[in-house]
C-alpha cells in the first residue's frame, strides 16, 4: 500500500485527482483526441494519435490551408480533412489541380497527384470546402466536399 | 447502553452499494431506447465478416439479419436502393466477400422515440467499416418499427458528410 501510495498518500490522492479532473477538462472540453486511420490525409498524417482543438475558431473563422476535424453522427468518429475552399467561392478541381474563383491553388501539402476532375461548385455563406491530402488515390475512394461550419470540431494541433 | 455511532467505513460502504444498485437499476431497467440500442448493436455484430470466411457461413450469418429487418425495408445506400427484405439479404452476401474480414461498428448511436407513434423510432448514427487496410465511415439514418414484439429496422438511408 506505502508502494502504491508513497509516504504522503493524502498528497498522492490530491495530486491524482487533479491530474484527473485536468485529463477530464482538457481532453472532453478543449482538445479532442484523434486516432490517425486512413490513407486521404497521406503524406501528412499516416497514422498514429493527434487531437484536434475545438477553441482554435472560437474567436476566429477557419483559414484556408488548416487541417480540420470534421464530426459525422458524433465526435466518436471524425473525417481530418484540410479546407481549400471559403465561404461564398467557386471551387472545382481540373486535371488534379485544384481551381477557387477561376485560379489555381497552390498546394505545398499535396505530394500525391492524379489527375481528378470535378465541376466548379459554389459554396454557400457557410461552406467549407474539404479534400484530403493525398490526391494520388482514386476520386471515388476519396470521400471530399463541401460541409457547413457546423460541422468543423476544430483545427488539428499538429 | 447501545452505541448508535456510526463509523466511517460503514458510510462509505453504503454509499458504494448504493451506486453500485443505481448503476445496476439504470443498466437493467426496461427502456425502449436501450433495447433499440442493443438490436442495433446486434445488427452490427453480425455485419462483421470475419476472416476467411467460406460461402455457406456467410449465407448463415446473414440469414441472422431477417430477424432484424422488416420485410418492406427500403434502404437507399448513395445512389443505390433495396426495397425488399430478401434485396436487402441478397446485397449484403454479395457485399460480404473480404478475405480479411472487416469489423462494423454503429458509433454515436442517437435514438429518438417516435413521440406520435408507439411503435416506431429512428436512429441516427455512423457505421464505421475497419478492414485490415482500410476505413470507411458513412453517416445514416435508421427508422425501426416495432413488430410482434420486437423492433425491426424498416428503412436506412446513407447520410453524405460532405457534399460536392
Amino acid at each position: 500500500m506505502r508502494i502504491l501510495l508513497g509516504a504522503n498518500p493524502r498528497a498522492t490522492l490530491i495530486r491524482a485527482a487533479v491530474l484527473i479532473a485536468a485529463a477530464i477538462v482538457v481532453f472532453g472540453y478543449i482538445l479532442l483526441p484523434i486516432r490517425m486511420e486512413g490513407i486521404s490525409m497521406l503524406p501528412t498524417y499516416s497514422g498514429g494519435i493527434n487531437f484536434a482543438n475545438r477553441y482554435a475558431y472560437r474567436w476566429s473563422p477557419p483559414q484556408r490551408g488548416d487541417a480540420v476535424a470534421v464530426r459525422m453522427a458524433g465526435e466518436g468518429v471524425v473525417f481530418v480533412k484540410r479546407i481549400v475552399g471559403m465561404p461564398g467561392e467557386r471551387v472545382g478541381i481540373e486535371v488534379g489541380v485544384v481551381m477557387i474563383n477561376g485560379e489555381p491553388l497552390i498546394e505545398p501539402h499535396v505530394l500525391y497527384k492524379t489527375l481528378w476532375n470535378m465541376p466548379e461548385v459554389t459554396l454557400g455563406p457557410d461552406e467549407y470546402f474539404l479534400i484530403g491530402d493525398n490526391r494520388g488515390m482514386p476520386m471515388k475512394n476519396h470521400d471530399f466536399g463541401k460541409a457547413s461550419r457546423g460541422r468543423i470540431i476544430g483545427k488539428m494541433v499538429f | 447502553m447501545p452505541d448508535s455511532r456510526v463509523s466511517l467505513g460503514t458510510v462509505v460502504l453504503s454509499l458504494v452499494a448504493a451506486v453500485v444498485v443505481a448503476a445496476l437499476v439504470y443498466v437493467f431497467w426496461p427502456n425502449e431506447e436501450r433495447i433499440i440500442r442493443a438490436r442495433l448493436m446486434d445488427i452490427a455484430s453480425i455485419l462483421t465478416v470475419p476472416a476467411h470466411e467460406a460461402d455457406l457461413p456467410r449465407m448463415e450469418r446473414v440469414a441472422h439479419l431477417r430477424d432484424y429487418l422488416a420485410s418492406d425495408i427500403h434502404v437507399r445506400y448513395g445512389s443505390q436502393e433495396a426495397t425488399t427484405r430478401d434485396m436487402v439479404l441478397g446485397a449484403l452476401i454479395q457485399w460480404g466477400r473480404f478475405p480479411d474480414g472487416v469489423k462494423v461498428e454503429f458509433v454515436d448511436l442517437q435514438v429518438t422515440l417516435d413521440p406520435s407513434r408507439a411503435n416506431a423510432a429512428s436512429a441516427y448514427l455512423t457505421a464505421k467499416i475497419t478492414g485490415r487496410d482500410s476505413v470507411d465511415a458513412r453517416e445514416a439514418d435508421v427508422r425501426l418499427t416495432r413488430s410482434d414484439g420486437k423492433w425491426v429496422v424498416s428503412g436506412a438511408e446513407t447520410r453524405e458528410t460532405l457534399t460536392r
